[in-house]
């Protein structure tokens, strides 16, 4: 990812737009941040944020438009927030004497002619910033139309009031200034402004002025150095507004920087951020009458209803995302940073290594950014620039590597067929889950579909893509589609969901079809059963875009007599069990609150198709089920019982048994004998089981280890217990096992593991 | 140098090869691209190195993440 994909993708996630109320406030006072103050009780805050961005608050607060308050999202379903009642409840309570911060003072003068709110709003600001200002105004007082607000509305005294507080801040406020109308202004050939005595860099002209050509961006006239005349009349806070632009062009314009530059966000406009209503209930303002000043009480329900509007669609279904606590565009520039550092730590690798690649966020995202591609493709920059934490997917990849070992790995015709029309693949999980249901499987398949079908197990190699192995992936691509030509290029029946999106994504040219389709179109439970259990279906993330498949799960579960409840989000916005991008390996804290946090959107039992999303609920102590757990075995329906959740070491074991079994009764065949280690018999309770699970330690793991040092009887011994401690490192990983032999073999008492090498004597 | 094992975690073994204590000694241990010495229990004799459970599923493995992150 270079900067300038970084820019565009950053683009794409709006989740830092303004709300529509502070969009549309031509100040954009930070309405959002307001109403979370005030409805949190912090009324100075709240004041100090509507101070920060509104120059006269004693002003504004009663004649303000309120356009914020149009534009609230709220009034798309009710009422929007009433916000200026809520500004003049802040004021009220307020000191409102206090002098404004301001910078030291330059040796600078700027004038102006006439005194209407834009003029003072310019002034105030051109003061702050240091200049010396002079207001210049024909009447006998200031204001220019403010005059003209009713006194119920704005009483004079306010007026009067803020013109002290201007004199306070050190303008000079010259009244009755009968001789200065514009005609009295002298034009000097420095480029300076004469009145009176007093020379200017800059004068800005008040007021719906007849100056025709006013640049509407800068608000400066045809004449260099005169600005003015605001664009809105009729709007008091757009009056505001334009002052503040125009006292922004006068600094710019005196230290002579762009006046254009970068001022697209000035002034009200339509905001992109998205906001999503579905969820939010209709509600009505509090504020019965906008002229009197609400009560505390009312003032804070009032607030209370603001939703504080924000995207973060892509966190309602991801842990990942809420658990890093931003959002896909801060993510994306520390992604970026992270690959980019050349020396010190890469904060973010794990971050990195979290993400389950699973694509719902680009599935609920406004502008589907898509994230889980920016993710895989790190990885693979990772994995080539040897940036890659070896730890974080080499469990899983082990994983792959025993699927597509001989230890699992399986191409055959049936017996007595060179070629075949098709082929079963279940997929290594679902062989690692329920052996027993593809064995049920394949001989359904042989005996309704096509007595043509062949049989195909191993990894469709989508954990080397998650890890960002791009070699390791191609190989396992590679090896899998010679395969396929040797058995005549059959079209593949898939048993798994992540498997089909894997074919479809990357093997374009392979022929596919859902096993559940089939079974869907065999009719074997023909009879639609009476509904007798509830469940509420999970979608794998592999069945995205996968809308046939989704609707054949739903329909066999219907037949089988089940009556299905939706998750808030299903089938193409899905969220990820952390199977997916071996999120689980990486980060195992994370994958349970991920899974928890699923399991917790519906009482019911869930029932899937992915058996790895079953193993994940189990372990989590949410009751699951697999669609084949049920349609072989109804019973469980009724009785409530899941499968038994097997552990890593059992889905090795589960592999291996289904080869045997499936070779021996469809080809007479033996297995390969298996490696010599593999006959060391183990003891083993289901507390240490249970570590060893916890700890990513293999049965094998084990049986490698003691098969390496019984030879050389390297071990340590423990005076007290007997038990003896011993340790290998048969691939990048050194294991310790507490072992005595027993029987036939030994007992293990507890087993543990590092990646550091032990440089020893010997 | 760092020493993490104390000397009640290894009292209780020994090699059972040589038939021998353990002593605390300076071994070097490494890790993708780092290496450093640290006091751990070997035999006497053979040199036999002995990491305890605790060592090997606390402080080895924050050294281990850490060094990953560099
Ligand atoms: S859904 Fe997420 S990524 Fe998309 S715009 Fe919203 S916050 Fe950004
Ligand atoms: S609900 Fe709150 S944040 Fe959203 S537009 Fe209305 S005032 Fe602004
Ligand atoms: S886990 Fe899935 S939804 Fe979450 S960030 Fe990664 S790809 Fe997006
Ligand atoms: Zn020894």
């Amino acid at each position: 990812m270079d900067q300038q994909k970084l820019r565009l993708l950053e683009s794409y996630c709006i989740q830092e737009e303004a709300p529509a109320c502070i969009a549309a406030c031509p100040m954009h006072m930070d309405v959002r941040l307001l109403l979370r103050q005030l409805r949190d009780h912090d009324m100075d805050g709240a004041f100090k944020t509507y101070r920060k961005s509104i120059p006269f608050p004693s002003i504004l607060s009663r004649i303000c438009e309120e356009p914020c308050q149009k534009k609230c999202r709220l009034s798309e379903i009710g009422e929007g927030i009433s916000i200026r009642a809520l500004e003049s409840f802040l004021f009220s309570r307020s000191n409102s004497s206090a002098l404004p911060t301001m910078l030291p003072q330059k040796n600078k003068k700027v004038a102006f002619l006439g005194s209407g709110l834009d003029a003072l709003a310019a002034a105030y600001d051109l003061r702050r910033k240091g200049y010396i200002t002079k207001i210049y105004e024909p009447a006998s007082s200031a204001g220019g139309f403010l005059k003209n607000v009713s006194e119920t509305i704005l009483p004079s005294q306010i007026i009067d009031d803020t013109c002290s507080l201007l004199i306070k801040m050190g303008i000079e406020l010259n009244l009755s200034q009968h001789t200065t109308g514009s005609s009295a202004l002298q034009i000097i050939d420095s480029g300076k402004f004469k009145i009176q005595d007093d020379e200017f860099i800059c004068v800005y002209i008040s007021g719906n002025l007849e100056i025709n050509r006013i640049d509407q961006i800068t608000r400066m006239t045809e004449t260099s150095g005169i600005f003015g005349g605001t664009a809105a009349p009729e709007s008091w806070i757009e009056q505001a507004a334009d002052g503040r632009r125009a006292a922004i062009s006068m600094d710019r314009y005196i230290q002579n920087v762009s006046m254009t530059a970068s001022r697209s966000d000035e002034g009200s406009y339509e905001t992109r951020l998205f906001t999503s209503l579905t969820s939010v209930p209709p509600s009505h303002t509090f504020i019965r009458n906008s002229q009197t000043i609400p009560d505390e009480d009312t003032a804070i329900q009032e607030a209370a209803r603001c939703i504080q509007c924000t995207c973060m669609e892509c966190a309602k279904g991801c842990e990942f995302i809420r658990h890093y606590e931003a959002y896909p565009r801060v993510y994306l520039r520390q992604v970026y940073n992270n690959v980019s550092i050349c020396t010190g730590l890469r904060q973010k690798n794990n971050m990195i290594n979290s993400c389950s690649v699973c694509g719902q966020c680009e599935s609920v995202c406004p502008n589907k950014l898509n994230f889980h591609d920016v993710i895989r493709e790190t990885r693979q920059t990772m994995v080539e620039t040897k940036k890659m934490p070896p730890s974080a997917f080499d469990f899983a990849l082990r994983d792959m590597i025993f699927s597509n070992s001989d230890a699992f790995m399986v191409a055959k015709s049936p017996e007595g067929h060179k070629v075949c029309s098709f082929v079963f693949f279940p997929g290594c999980q679902l062989s690692a889950s329920n052996p027993a249901a593809v064995e049920k499987v394949y001989a359904l398949l042989l005996e309704k579909f096509s007595d043509s079908t062949g049989l195909l197990l191993r990894c469709c190699g989508i954990i080397a893509d998650w890890a960002g192995e791009k070699e390791k992936f191609q190989q396992a691509r590679n090896e899998l589609l010679q395969e396929v030509e040797s058995l005549g290029n059959p079209e593949l029946i898939v048993g798994c969901p992540g498997c089909m999106q894997t074919f479809r994504n990357f093997y374009p040219a392979l022929k596919i079809r859902s096993l559940w389709t089939i079974l869907d179109q065999m009719d074997i439970h023909s009879k639609q059963h009476e509904t007798i259990q509830t469940f509420a279906i999970h979608d794998p993330c592999g069945a995205r875009y996968q809308p046939e498949v989704q609707d054949a799960v739903r329909s066999l579960a219907k037949k089988i007599g089940i009556q299905l409840e939706e998750l808030p989000l299903n089938r193409d916005q899905t969220s990820c069990c952390t199977y997916g991008g071996n999120a689980w390996n990486a980060n195992r804290s994370l994958s349970d609150a991920a899974v928890d946090a699923l399991a917790a959107e519906n009482p019911h039992d869930y029932l899937t198709y992915c058996a790895m999303c079953r193993d994940f609920f189990l372990k989590r102590g949410k009751n699951a089920y697999h669609i084949l757990d049920l349609f072989f075995d109804p019973e469980r329906i009724i009785s409530g019982k899941a499968m038994p959740r097997p552990d890593y070491s059992m889905r090795h074991e589960n592999r291996s048994r289904l080869k045997k079994h499936l070779l021996k009764k469809y080809w007479s065949e033996e297995m390969n004998a298996s490696a010599p280690y593999e006959k060391i018999k183990l003891f083993i309770s289901e507390e240490v089981r249970s570590v060893l699970e916890e700890r990513m330690i293999l049965v094998e793991d084990l049986q490698q280890v003691l098969y390496q040092t019984l030879e050389t009887g390297n071990r340590m011994v423990n005076a007290q217990t007997g038990h003896y401690l011993t340790h290998a490192t048969p691939g990048h990983v050194t294991y310790w096992i507490e072992y005595l032999p027993k029987n036939d073999g030994y007992q293990i008492f507890t087993a543990y593991s590092h990646r550091m090498f032990i440089e020893e004597a010997n | 140098m760092a020493q993490y094992v104390k000397n009640e975690e290894f009292a209780e073994w020994r090699c059972d090869k040589c038939n021998c204590e353990l002593e605390l000694k300076k071994v070097v241990v490494s890790y993708l691209e780092g290496s450093f010495p640290v006091d751990l229990p070997v035999c006497k004799k053979c040199g036999q190195v002995f990491i305890p459970e605790s060592l090997a599923i606390h402080k080895m493995l924050e050294i281990e993440q850490q060094m990953e992150d560099k």
